[in-house]
């Protein structure tokens, strides 16, 4: 089991870090806003965030502090471009959706103040200890995740139909509903974390096992999405079916 | 935010050559958009002749339309004849080029 997780973060990981470097040459070369966006959701609450929050999860905040707050400041700096890149990409303009951003950065904000404060109380806990702060982190997390994975579906729907008519490419239709699934897994997975925090199942066997899985769909969409294999793209312009069935 | 040039020009033919009024051809030409995953503010010329020759013919039929076939000859036509400035930066057009 233990393997199975390891392997499955570590997977997650070098994809991550492969996608992000990729797409940041990108954006040299563009300058386009999305692409620095994505890259920074991939770096900052992937490649850097995830391993430090791992580190944090076993050393006692009062050991080392600076860890802990660095570990939700990168994190949260990850979903700030996360949810810039929806709203940039399928929103621009769009009234309620700035709301829903600003909404989810000033809580996203409230709680990296709350981590600081408690971080540098007398007695600090680990964050995963207090369920308010807990919450108040992870609400907008799960907000960017599941908004984007709305947007991307919708989407897709939409190529699928210009794709009957070639309007479309299969390769960029593909990577739509895989970056829609990629989404749906991770905001899955943020919210079983959750509730495992609350309910103290966090590291029960049978939601590591779960949380394994859906970290290797997340890294498998996002590989075949940005990163595909020459087999990949050979089965898309066969003109395979691009649903996801 | 203002349809698009070749959404405009679209209407404006139908509007003309059928016996549609305006609104009834901005709302035939917006249900072949649909159909098609298309939005009227973003959709391309070359968009919009694709739309025209393969769905338009079907919605004007549904309306008691006669001759549709000319008319979307006719819509077609001009479509090829416009040139726009718009770029809009579309899902699509982001999405094609993060796989880039």
């Amino acid at each position: 089991m233990e393997i199975f997780a390891g392997l499955s973060v570590a997977f997650l990981l070098l994809v991550a870090l492969a996608v992000a470097t990729k797409t940041f040459s990108l954006w040299r070369r563009t300058r386009g806003i999305p692409e620095l966006l994505l890259g920074m959701y991939l770096m900052c609450a992937t490649v850097l965030g995830y391993p430090l929050m791992i580190a944090a999860a076993r050393i006692p905040p009062a050991e080392m502090w600076p860890l802990h707050l660095g570990a939700q400041v990168i994190m949260s700096a990850g979903f700030v471009s996360l949810l810039f890149f929806t709203l940039g990409v399928f929103r621009p303009g769009v009234l309620w959706a700035r709301c829903l951003v600003g909404l989810s950065i000033a809580v996203l904000a409230v709680g990296c103040v709350g981590v600081f404060g408690e971080l540098t109380g007398e007695n600090p806990r680990p964050i995963s200890e207090l369920i308010g702060l807990t919450l108040i982190t992870t609400a907008p997390i799960a907000i960017a995740y599941f908004w984007t994975m709305l947007e991307s579906l919708r989407y897709y729907q939409r190529l699928r139909l210009r794709l009957k008519l070639g309007l479309a490419e299969a390769a960029v239709v593909n990577r739509v509903l895989l970056w829609g699934l990629m989404c749906l897994a991770a905001g899955i997975a943020v919210v079983i974390s959750l509730v495992g925090m609350l309910a103290g199942s966090f590291l029960d066997a049978s939601t590591v096992l779960v949380l394994s899985g859906l970290g290797a769909m997340h890294a498998g969409c996002l590989f075949l999405a940005f990163h595909p294999p020459d087999w990949y793209r050979s089965w898309l312009g066969r003109g395979a079916p691009v649903e996801a069935s | 935010m203002a349809d698009s040039a070749a959404f405009e020009l679209a209407c404006e033919t139908l509007a003309l050559d059928t016996s549609l009024d305006r609104l009834t051809a901005r709302g035939t030409v917006r249900l072949a958009l649909k159909a098609a995953g298309l939005e009227a503010r973003h959709v391309a010329p070359d968009q919009m002749a694709v739309v025209v020759a393969n769905l338009l013919p079907k919605e004007l039929a549904a309306r008691g339309v006669e001759d549709g076939d000319r008319v979307c000859a006719a819509v077609g036509a001009k479509l090829t004849r416009l040139r726009t400035d718009e770029a809009a930066e579309t899902p699509e057009a982001v999405f094609a080029r993060l796989g880039g």
